[in-house]
This record gives structure tokens, C-alpha cells and sequence, in this order.
């Protein structure tokens, strides 16, 4: 019955569909990996942005900046922010202005007047008159006090997740915006050693990890389409009557779906795992490549997203007898996609679908993480199938017309099926 | 050896406060047998409780000796073809044949050799590659008898199979079923009171979810004093509605 199933999907307008976007998603944001050989850094060339960013600038710095900010868009009236990665302008009530003030005041000593009239010694953006931004700094302004006098890291980490709360969410002051405020290129020194800690681990690791950072992210909506449309096809078709009264048990026909969609999902990413570690070997040739860690990553990475949108899309088209599957995968994906950090460092909660390493080197930072990187894809893993069991069960009380008896929907199927 | 009976008993079924069946009881064994009965009368009800779809909600089926709870063996001694169905469009005749074989779980080489005998059978053995979409009403219907006969089932069960089909299709789609009667139990649900006429020895007649006439065509007749099935047909519903 599997490869019955197999044969059903693969020449489906969906499947095929999948397999497209992922070639293409593949070729446009991979091209460069496949192309370009990373090459040790050379001294004195100043920018080093590629071999990756280190967060180790001073925390005064860091808390100085933040509240510089923050006093200018309280005194402008406007805060910015970027709920699920959209640009968005917030203003406050009076209730939240007065707690901005109380945060402020914390921070800075001052009261709300002193902070709305007083002119700081604050650089602020201003346009030139050929029409470049330019930094402008006030004349005479006053010098903010000292932050880290008034309050710890700590303490000030806390203070401004407050304010992020009070803007809605998604501000400079957000813990992970916070973070990045005190990220820096590395240097020569720190360079040379993240290149040799890509070549030490054998070139693949890396690339396979960039590799499934791109390809988590399609395959981690696209089979729940796959699902809708196979399971819903019973319906339109008018085949659920012959199909139910059949021998195979509601288990063996809802997991031979299942794991003919799932199975080749996997298979088309395996496929472009396994063009990788050709091209990849071929690009380093001479150089010690670990090709497996193509498959591997692939595996424990990108199989499980692919598991969960599959059983997502399958769970909710059979409970509801609508494409609804479409719908709560778009809405789960759109937000967990946009609220994900860019890093795998970002990967806080169990329910990060689509974990993200947009970087080919800080195997360190991916190493650190690793753990709790395992236990997200395996919660996925057998979250999906749970769903899959709880779609088995309601596909057997369907065909014994036993899933929701309450009296709209028995006489709908009376309407449905008149006797 | 299962005993080539069916046994209902006392089978009441609603549908929120409506009964749809109210404490029908009859029997049937090996032969083509006739449901009539008037849209609503319950007889797609009956049906679709009969092959497991609709839970017993009072009273007793036996199929064959199996009762009508243990679905999964019901599920092996019976076939069904639904008032309303279609296949999947885009599949070929014989593909969607092989699908629905794989479904009854039979072994490859059985599911080949059956599904050639039936396409004869059903005589869609030309149109074996043509896709289901191109196919004409009374062809899906061919098809759909091919289907509920696959896996060789004791009892065949047909709702309104004629719906919609030429005289011709009708002859051809009625023949059919009677040569499977040789050996099965075979319920023909219709109310076109022909159908029974041409093919039917025993006819089982419901009213407004009322059984209201279970036994030979001809004691039929008698019974009423009239000239045929539809007279008699006619008389016995005329007589409910004046009751």
C-alpha cells in the first residue's frame, strides 16, 4: 500500500510543486557555498564580517546605547518595533508613557518633564545638503549619566525587557536585539581560527548545517500541502464511502499516507544532500571533506519539520473535512518563521519548527546549543506522530460514523446521504 | 463455512430526534433481493448500517453470522457500491481498481487476475487505461460494481445503482448483479419499481422507515389483488398514507 501511496503522490501537481520550490530555494540561496571556496583570511584586510560576529562588547556600551535610544523615541513619541519581522510604529497610552517614565527614571534619574525638555548630548541622524544621512550632534547638550552607576547588567537586561513588553514586543530592547547591540565583527586572530575550526571539522559540517538552515524552512510548509490535498482528494472525489467500507485497517491506510508523503519529502532533500556533498567534495578538492554530515544533518534536521507540516495537514483536513490543515500550517509557520531567531542560538522553546544557522562556521555557538537542538527535532518527531495516531483514530470513527454524532452534523449527513 | 444469511432484528436508527428505521426485522439468503421504497424511506439508512458506516444505535444485524459490531469482519464478506461516489479523476480504470485491491488487502497475483476477469465482466476491458474522468456515468457505474465485487465478497450491496443510467446501461448494470445473485446474497436498492420487476424474486418494501412488506414479488401481487409489482407497490404505500 506504501508504494501505492508513493505512486498516487509523486505525480501529484502538490509533490511536484514541492520539489520545485525546493530546488529552486536551494539553488538561489545555496549557489554561493557551492561556488565559492572559503578561503583562510588574509591579514590586514580589515573586514572579516563573513567569518562570522562575536558578542563581547562592553556591556556599558551596550546599556548606554539602549537608553540613548530609548530617551529619543520617548521624546519623539514614536517607538520602533518588529513584530514577526514587519516594520511598525508604536505609540503609547498615558498608563504605558508613565511606565516608560518610571523605566527611564530608573535608568537615568530623571524625572518625565527633565526627560521630554532636556536636550542630551545624543547623536541623532540628520540629511546633509547633498541628501546623505549625516550623524548630527546638539550643541550644548547634556551629558547622559553613567547607566551602568545606576543599575547592573543584569538588572538592566530585566528593565528593558519591561519596556519591550510596554512597545508590544519585537523593539530594539527585546532580549534578542539587545544581544545583537553588543555583537561585533571578529578580528584577524578570531578569523583564522573560525576557518580552521571549519576545516578541522571537515568543511561538510558547516555547509551541511548552512545547507539545512535554507532547506528547513520550505520543507517545513510545503508537505502539509501535500497532506491536504491527498487527504481531502477523498472527499472531492466522492471516494470516502468505498475507501471506508474497505479491509485495510484506518492504521495501516493513514500511516502507508503518511509515510509515503514523509518519505518522499525526505527523499527529494536527499537528493540535493547528496548533489551537495558531490559539488562540495569537488569544490575542496584535496581537503579532508566529512561528506556524511550532509546526510546526517539532513536527517535529524530537516526530516522532523517535514514530519510535523506532513501530520499537521493531515490531522486537520481529517478532523474538519476542510483544507483547514493549509490554514494552521500557514499561520504556524508565518509566525514561527518571523519570530525565529537567525541563529541556532535563538532556539529557546520546544515549539521552534524551523530551527535556524544562517552560518557555515560558530560551531562552537551550534555545539552549545546542540543538546537542546536534539530535543526540539525529536519532540517534533514524536509529536507528529501522535497527531498521526489521533488522525488514524478519527479516520476509524468516520467510517463507523461514529466522529461528531451531535445533532447538526448527523442531519447534515442525513441531507448528505438521504435514505 | 459462514451461513449465506442476513438476519436484522429489531433495528431502530435516528438521526437526532428523526428515526430513520423504526424496529425493522427480516431475513435474507443467497439471491437478488429488492429494497423499494420512496426517497426518505430509510433505505440508504438501512444500507449504510448494514456495511458498518452507520453505528447500530438499537436492534441487531447479522451478516452471515457476523454481527454487523465487528466491523472489521464485516468489512471482508461485504461489497458496496454507494448512491453517490466517483473515483479518483485522474487515475485509470484499472489503476483505481488495483488501489481499491490493494485496499481489500489481496495478494498481488489474485488482485491482477481478478481485476482482468471483472474489466470483461463489466465489459471495460478497452477502456482499461482511459482515466475515470473521461469515463461516461454508466461506465463509473461499471466500475463501481467492479469495485464492491473485487474481492469476491459474500453480499453485494447496491444503492440505487440505475439512478441516472440509459435503458440500455440499466439492462446491462441489472444483468450483471443478477449473475452475481447465483452465489451472493445481493441487495438491489431502488425506486424504480422496474428494477425489482426484471430481476428481483424477493422484495422488501420500506415506508417512511416502516418495513412494511418482506417476501416473494409474486405473494406480492396476490397479496394486493393487482396485476404487478408497481400496482402492488403503489397500493401498499396508498394504503399507509390513508392509514
Amino acid at each position: 500500500m506504501f508504494l501505492k501511496e508513493c505512486r498516487r503522490i509523486i505525480f501529484s501537481i502538490t509533490f511536484i510543486l514541492f520539489a520545485a520550490v525546493m530546488l529552486l530555494d536551494y539553488w538561489s540561496q545555496y549557489g554561493t557555498a557551492l561556488s565559492t571556496v572559503t578561503e583562510e583570511p588574509k591579514a590586514g584586510e580589515g573586514d572579516y564580517w563573513t567569518y562570522g560576529t562575536i558578542s563581547d562588547v562592553d556591556t556599558d556600551e551596550v546599556m548606554q546605547a539602549a537608553v540613548q535610544n530609548l530617551i529619543v523615541e520617548y521624546q519623539q513619541g514614536n517607538y520602533t518595533s518588529y513584530p514577526f519581522g514587519y516594520y511598525k510604529e508604536v505609540r503609547l497610552n498615558d498608563s504605558k508613557k508613565a511606565e516608560m517614565v518610571n523605566i527611564l527614571n530608573t535608568l537615568t534619574g530623571y524625572d518625565a518633564d527633565e526627560l521630554l525638555h532636556t536636550t542630551f548630548n545624543i547623536t541623532q541622524y540628520g540629511i546633509d545638503e547633498g541628501g546623505n544621512e549625516v550623524e548630527v550632534l546638539p550643541e550644548n547638550g547634556v551629558e547622559l549619566p553613567v547607566v551602568s552607576e545606576q543599575v547592573t547588567y543584569d538588572e538592566f537586561l530585566l528593565i528593558m525587557h519591561q519596556a519591550d513588553d510596554l512597545i508590544g514586543g519585537g523593539s530594539s530592547y527585546s532580549e534578542s536585539s539587545i544581544e545583537r547591540l553588543s555583537e561585533r565583527s571578529v578580528n584577524y586572530e578570531e578569523a583564522l581560527n573560525v576557518y580552521q575550526t571549519f576545516l578541522e571539522e571537515g568543511i561538510a559540517p558547516g555547509l551541511a548545517r548552512l545547507l539545512c538552515d535554507y532547506l528547513c524552512i520550505f520543507a517545513s510548509l510545503f508537505p502539509a500541502f501535500i497532506a491536504v490535498a491527498v487527504w481531502y482528494r477523498d472527499k472531492t472525489a466522492k471516494m470516502r464511502d468505498i475507501l471506508w467500507v474497505k479491509r485495510s485497517s484506518s492504521m495501516k491506510t493513514v500511516f502507508a499516507r503518511y509515510g509515503a508523503i514523509v518519505g518522499l519529502c525526505t527523499l527529494v532533500i536527499m537528493l540535493i544532500a547528496l548533489v551537495t556533498a558531490i559539488l562540495i567534495t569537488r569544490l575542496y578538492a584535496g581537503e579532508s571533506v566529512k561528506t556524511a554530515a550532509f546526510f546526517k544533518y539532513t536527517i535529524i534536521w530537516v526530516v522532523p519539520s517535514i514530519m510535523a507540516s506532513t501530520a499537521i495537514g493531515a490531522f486537520f483536513t481529517e478532523a474538519t473535512d476542510t483544507p483547514a490543515g493549509i490554514l494552521v500550517m500557514l499561520v504556524y509557520w508565518f509566525l514561527d518563521f518571523n519570530s525565529g531567531s537567525l541563529m541556532i542560538t535563538g532556539l529557546k522553546t520546544f515549539t521552534t519548527l524551523i530551527p535556524r544557522h544562517n552560518s557555515q562556521f560558530m560551531a562552537a555557538e551550534f555545539q552549545t546549543m546542540y543538546q537542546n537542538f536534539l530535543t526540539n527535532r525529536v519532540f517534533f518527531a514524536a509529536a507528529s506522530l501522535v497527531l498521526m495516531l489521533l488522525t488514524a483514530m478519527i479516520f476509524e470513527r468516520k467510517r463507523r460514523g461514529r466522529w461528531l454524532r451531535f445533532d447538526k452534523i448527523s442531519l447534515r449527513r442525513k441531507k448528505e446521504h438521504p435514505a | 463455512m459462514l451461513k449465506e444469511k442476513i438476519e436484522i432484528r429489531n433495528l431502530t436508527q435516528r438521526y437526532g430526534r428523526k428515526t430513520a428505521l423504526h424496529e425493522v426485522s427480516l431475513s435474507m439468503g443467497t439471491g437478488m433481493h429488492g429494497l423499494l421504497g420512496r426517497n426518505g424511506a430509510g433505505k440508504t439508512t438501512l444500507m449504510r448500517t448494514m456495511v458498518g458506516l452507520l453505528p447500530v444505535r438499537a436492534g441487531e444485524i447479522n451478516l452471515c453470522g457476523i454481527s454487523v459490531q465487528d466491523v472489521p469482519e464485516i468489512r471482508k464478506i461485504v461489497g458496496y457500491l454507494p448512491q453517490e461516489f466517483s473515483m479518483y479523476p485522474n487515475m485509470k480504470v484499472y489503476e483505481v481498481l488495483d488501489y481499491i485491491g490493494v485496499l481489500s488487502e489481496m495478494p498481488k497475483q489474485l488482485r491482477e487476475s481478478r481485476i482482468e476477469e471483472l474489466l470483461h465482466k463489466v465489459n471495460l476491458y478497452q477502456e482499461r487505461n482511459k482515466k475515470v474522468k473521461s469515463l461516461s456515468g454508466g461506465m463509473k457505474r461499471r466500475v463501481g460494481v467492479a469495485q464492491a465485487l473485487l474481492h469476491e465478497p459474500k453480499i453485494v450491496i447496491a444503492d440505487e445503482p440505475t439512478v441516472g443510467l440509459d435503458p440500455e446501461e440499466r439492462v446491462r448494470l441489472r444483468g450483471l448483479l443478477m449473475e452475481e445473485a447465483k452465489d451472493k446474497i445481493v441487495i438491489l436498492s431502488t425506486h424504480i419499481v422496474e428494477d425489482i420487476k426484471a430481476s428481483c424474486e424477493d422484495v422488501v418494501i420500506l415506508d417512511d422507515g416502516h418495513l412494511v412488506y418482506d417476501g416473494g414479488t409474486t405473494d406480492l401481487i396476490e397479496l394486493t389483488q393487482t396485476n404487478g409489482i408497481e400496482d402492488a407497490y403503489l397500493k401498499i404505500i396508498h394504503s399507509r398514507e390513508v392509514q
